[in-house]
Order: structure tokens, then sequence, then C-alpha cells
């Protein structure tokens, strides 16, 4: 076919563009695939039972803060990367800044207490299965959010993918934190970051295959 | 001195680009087809440029690219200049086209100073590989949507008049096999 004639066919494929992809098609996918996440973790574990007094601890707000706050910058840098100039690109640095305040705080809460304390503080009780019950209860999350980003365009797909991933992780992280009795910041600084990070790479890797355009 | 004289007829140019490209995206199609020719001259020069050693490639990276503005043309933002996006998805698409070929004496240097808005060449090449080959791969329904909208921008009613089919068939047909016919593109780079 020659050029001339293929933009005759384009321009006659007027089919209205899908503005605002990011708001109607990948909001309510990764919003939807929450609320199935929340639900599964709410069936398995049920929300801790001393929540009113946990609301009441600065360290409860640190742990569901780090998480949260993973989220919202994944978002916030999402746009851009899933597009092909990419003018914000380097909102994805700021990720790191819920790691350097948990890992402050760790340092400050390690200062006050008996050097005894370390493996507690490191290990408390679950930390065998935390990062891993974060990775498998954002998977659906990933899944989602890889979907409704199908019809994006990033000019870096494994970065896009990667940002995917910090994303779902640290919704599931968000909530598995109601459900999770740790409050240490070693903790989750180590564990929970893990679990994030090890879905962030998941995304990388799906990323590159399934972005691309 | 240079960098002086380039940015001057590149701010004319996005002002023009954009206008067109705006007006498309609002149902103009006869600025939508002008947009698309004078993208399609500047794709041509950055191609040639960047390819002279496979030069039967240009014309193929030129229709790739148009038809990748068309399917993404969602992603770009009105509020944000016109003519870095379209340098985006051309360098995207030269760089796709390299790593598939694993070509490495193609490559000449990447870039990121829109070099896209250097040279027009408005006559075509050959392409080397025919999207009319690619296409019987499409689905029945889509690719007689294309191939009668194809004949001198056969108008969609007269597409419909012509094979009987519907005319949301036809709109569909062409917006769904241009999606497919994306597809179909690069999958063709990797297997040729």
């Amino acid at each position: 076919m020659k050029t001339h004639d293929l933009i005759d066919v384009l321009s006659l494929d007027d089919t209205p563009a899908n503005v605002q992809w990011m708001q109607r098609r990948v909001g309510p996918a990764v919003l939807l695939a929450a609320l199935l996440c929340l639900l599964i973790a709410e069936t398995l574990w049920s929300v801790r039972s001393d929540m009113q007094e946990a609301v009441l601890l600065a360290a409860f707000w640190f742990k569901l803060g780090f998480a949260v706050s993973l989220a919202l910058i994944a978002a916030w840098a999402l746009p851009s990367a899933a597009r092909p100039v990419g003018l914000h690109i380097q909102r994805v640095w700021y990720l790191l800044l819920p790691v350097v305040v948990i890992w402050v705080r760790a340092v400050g809460v390690l200062l006050d207490a008996p050097a005894a304390d370390l493996p507690t503080l490191v290990y408390g009780q679950t930390w065998q299965k935390c990062s891993l019950l974060i990775v498998a209860l954002a998977l659906p999350l990933l899944v989602a959010s890889l979907w409704a980003c199908k019809e994006a365009a990033p000019s870096k797909p494994r970065l896009t993918g990667f940002v995917l991933g910090v994303l779902s992780g640290a919704i599931a992280a968000s909530i598995y934190s109601l459900h999770c009795v740790e409050m240490s910041a070693f903790f989750i600084g180590i564990w929970y970051a893990l679990g994030i990070l090890v879905t962030g790479l998941l995304g990388l890797f799906l990323g590159g295959r399934v972005l691309r355009w | 001195m240079v960098s002086k004289q380039s940015t001057e007829p590149r701010s004319k140019l996005e002002e023009e680009l954009s206008n067109l490209f705006l007006l498309g995206m609002k149902g103009e199609k006869q600025e939508y087809k002008h947009f698309l020719n004078v993208l399609s001259k500047y794709l041509r020069g950055y191609f040639y440029k960047k390819m002279q050693s496979a030069p039967d490639f240009v014309e193929d990276l030129v229709q790739e690219v148009l038809i990748a503005v068309h399917n993404k043309r969602h992603t770009y933002e009105p509020q944000e200049p016109l003519t870095p996006w379209l340098h985006a998805i051309a360098k995207y698409k030269y760089v796709d086209f390299l790593r598939a070929k694993k070509n490495e004496h193609l490559n000449d240097s990447l870039d990121d100073s829109q070099e896209l808005w250097v040279e027009e060449i408005p006559q075509a090449f050959e392409s080397h590989t025919d999207l009319t080959l690619l296409m019987s791969d499409l689905p029945e329904s889509h690719r007689v949507a294309i191939e009668l909208t194809k004949i001198n921008g056969l108008s969609v009613k007269d597409a419909a008049q012509m094979s009987g089919l519907s005319e949301s068939a036809i709109k569909v047909g062409v917006h769904r096999g241009l999606k497919k016919l994306a597809t179909l593109i690069r999958k063709s780079h990797e297997n040729t």
C-alpha cells in the first residue's frame, strides 16, 4: 500500500480518540482491583483486632503512611511514564522518599532501644511471610493495571511496568498493613519494602513484554 | 547560529501541525489528512538520514509511525507541545525497529534534539514490506473495510454501498483493522 493511500485510510477512521483514558480506564481498573484485594485480605485475615488502640500509635501511621505514600507517588508518576514523551519521568525518583523516611524513623527508634531488641525489631513475628503475602496480594492489581495500560504508548515500557508494579505492591501493602500486627519501622523498611520492590521488578519484567507497542 | 536558525521555523511548524492535528481530532478529515501528509514528509527525511544503509526500510517506518501516531492519538495532552510528542513516537519506533533487526550498523546516532524536523522528503520510496501483504492476515471484514476506503479515499458511505456492509461495520473494521495492523507490522520486523 502506498503511503498516500494509507493516509486516506487513517483520515477516514474518525472513531473519537479515547481522551482521558488515564482517568476512565486505568483509574477504575486499579480501584476495582484494589477493592478485590481488600475483600481477599478481609476474608483471609480480617482486620487486626486491636485496631482501636493501634490508630493511637505513631508507628501504625508510619506503616500505613509508608505504603500509601508510595502508591500515591507511583500514581503521580504514571501518566508521564505511560506516554510517549514522558516530560516528568524524573518523578519516579520520588519513590525513594518514603523509603528514606521510614529508615530515618527506624534508626531513631534504634537509638532509643537497647541493642538486644534489634532482632525483634527486624524480624518481628511474621517476617517469613510478610513480603510474600504482599506480592501475592498485589498480583490482581498488577494484572489489572497492565491490562488497563495496554493502550498506553510508553517510550520506556519496562520503567512503566516498574511504576505499575510499585503502584500495585504499595496498594497491596496498604491493605495488608491493616491486617498485620507488626509495628517496627525496621520491619516495614525491610519486609514491606522488599514485597513492593519485588512486585515492581515483576512489573518491569512484564512491562517489557506487554507494554511494547 | 545553526540552532537559532532552526528554532524559529520549528515553532512555526509546531503551530501549524498542532492546529491541523487538533482540528483533525475534532473530526475535520481534510485537516487531519493534511497533517499526516506534512508529517510523512518529515518522517521520510528523518528515517532516510538515519538509515542510509537500508533505504528500502524508510517507507516502512514512515507508514508504521503514521499508524502509531493515529492509534495512540489519545496519549497526546492538548496543553503540551505536539512536535516533541511526535518526535518521541518516531524515535521509539526507530529504536524498536533496530532492536528487532539487531542490526547495529543501521544505528547512526540516537538523538534527543528533535532531528525529525530537519528535512522534508515529499516523494515516497518503495516500501520493503508491503502493507497489503500484511493485511492478508487481518480478519476478512477488517481487511475489506481498509481495502475499500483506501481506493481514492472512498467515503465510508460509498464503501458500505460497494461491500454491502453497514456503515458502522466499515468504521469498526477500519478502526480495529488499524490496531491489528500495528501489531502485524511489529511482528513482521522480527521475522524478516
